[in-house]
């Protein structure tokens, strides 16, 4: 049976794990603010612009994610135990937690990265979410959860454990070798990169041809013959474009985010390797514990009492600390760039929705046991399969929110 | 782009505020009504919009824009040809 005992990979101390964690939250907030990077609008795209560019990039970002952790593990570097160990039950609250978050995710306008970094960066309408979700989160608490948790203790539609059984070397393998890892990593992560950037060239493909129609159009070429340019981008030099960018003049590309962001990832992957909470095992937890936090003030305390919140982490830990400064590193990108402003949707109706659509977010993370971040992502970095459910859930309840929103809204 | 910037618009689209997905889901509702030839400008104070989902609406539809920083404020306009 494979281990499950910690081995603290890396000896630091505490201050300096502290320390790199902050500043993994930092990174997170900053490089998602320039780059505007958000789950829910990737496949929001989809369905109203037709693209595939953001979720090619999102493919991109969970196969580099499962690469770089799977190799870290294969080569010896990191013990698979780190890999595996938040790995967590499987079942169908994973599937409906998740279609459940994806369509309050679209309503709200955010996912729970998202929903944090653009609150830092002044949408009230987002402000309002966080609130729908800590709300959300209590209701998931005493309505749901105890329901839940009895279908996870006796195995109804859901698997008894998490950790190893959940890996997918254990799963195909029933082995954690180097090389059963290895050979999982290269299974899952590689195919994710290629459909990545196939769908991403596509997307491209389709918009070339798209532009050359429309020259041969009669009402196209009055205005060609105006000399009007047609994309909106400009060829500008790599040295430019670089200063651009570290003046924050210009929000970073697609792909530069990606990166930056599966870089983190392995950041915290390895700072945290043997302390158990070496992923981005934040945000959504987080999120719905502010609730619990705010009521301290008032001497109610839910931890004592309360299923979900008395099984929750300690107030202050590394992952609360990575949202905070998740937060911060977004303000600062924000205001330093100029972006930074207090944003009120000119349609109130927007607020009440924006409420609506956090309560659900909060209710689904809790039910999949994991938002985005914390669950789908980080789960493709766990070579579990977890993430690949929330994925597909989460698509089916962004396209039913779409759908909602055109028809009445 | 010159004719873009200076030319008025035909319809108007004020979505100050609204995050995705609505800026780019009610420009695409208010294209389809409008008829070839006419111009929309859509406001928004909303980035993502600005740099990632109302290009790439106007992308896949084949529509020239141009975007116009106003001081803090972001005039997208889009031209229907088609």
């Amino acid at each position: 049976m494979p281990s499950m005992v910690l081995q603290p990979v890396l000896q630091e101390s505490w201050a300096l794990i502290y320390g790199l964690f902050a500043l993994s939250g930092f990174i997170l907030g900053w490089a998602a603010q320039r780059g505007n990077y958000c789950f829910v609008n990737a496949m929001t795209s989809i369905f109203t612009a037709k693209s595939y560019e953001r979720f090619g990039a999102l493919l991109i970002l969970f196969g580099l994610s499962a690469l770089g952790s799977g190799l870290l593990v294969a080569f010896g570097v990191i013990p698979a135990f780190d890999q595996y160990y938040y790995n967590y039950f499987a079942g169908w609250y994973i599937l409906v937690g998740s279609i459940i978050f994806g369509f309050g995710a679209a309503l709200a306008g955010g996912c729970n990265l998202s929903m944090l970094y653009r609150a830092a960066s002044g949408y009230v309408q987002n402000w309002i979410e966080l609130f729908g979700m800590m709300i959300g989160t209590y209701v998931f608490a005493i309505g749901i959860w105890p329901f839940q948790l009895y279908t996870m203790a006796n195995g109804i539609l859901s698997t008894t454990n998490g950790g190893y059984v959940e890996y997918l070397p254990y799963i195909i393998f029933h082995s954690i070798s180097n090389m059963s890892v290895y050979i999982t990593t290269l299974v899952v992560s590689l195919p994710l990169i290629f459909i990545g950037i196939y769908l991403q060239q596509y997307t491209k493909r389709k918009w070339a041809i798209s532009s050359s129609l429309r020259i041969n159009l009669p009402a196209a070429r009055a205005y060609y013959n105006q000399n009007i340019s047609t994309s909106g981008e400009e060829k500008v030099s790599l040295t430019k474009e670089i200063k651009d960018l570290i003046l924050l003049r210009k929000p970073y590309g697609t792909n530069l985010t990606t990166i930056i962001l599966a870089l983190d990832l392995l950041l915290v992957f390895i700072v945290g390797a043997g302390y158990t909470f070496n992923y981005l095992v934040i945000t959504s937890s987080d999120g719905g514990r502010f609730f619990e936090y705010l009521l301290m003030l008032g001497n109610v305390k839910l931890f004592l009492n309360t299923p979900w919140f008395n099984d929750s982490l300690p107030i202050v830990d590394p992952s609360t600390l990575m949202v905070i400064m998740l937060c911060i590193g977004a303000f600062s990108a924000s205001y330093l760039s100029g972006d930074f402003k207090i944003r009120i949707p000119r349609n109130k109706s927007r607020l009440l929705i924006g409420f609506g659509g956090g309560m659900l977010v909060g209710i689904g993370v809790r039910m999949a046991l994991g938002c985005n971040v914390g669950l789908m992502w980080t789960n493709f970095a766990q070579l579990g399969y977890d993430g690949i459910i929330f994925l597909f859930g989460m698509l089916l309840g962004v396209y039913l929110a779409i759908k909602v929103q055109e028809r009445w809204l | 782009m010159e004719d873009l910037t200076l030319r008025q618009p035909d319809e108007v689209l004020d979505v100050r505020g609204e995050e995705c997905p609505v800026p780019e889901m009610s420009a695409s509702k208010k294209l389809k009504k409008m008829k070839v030839g006419q111009m929309l400008e859509v406001l928004t104070d909303h980035e993502p919009a600005v740099h990632v989902t109302l290009p790439s609406l106007c992308k896949s539809l084949g529509y020239p824009f141009v975007v116009i920083r106003d001081n803090g404020l972001y005039k997208v306009r889009i031209l229907k040809v088609k």
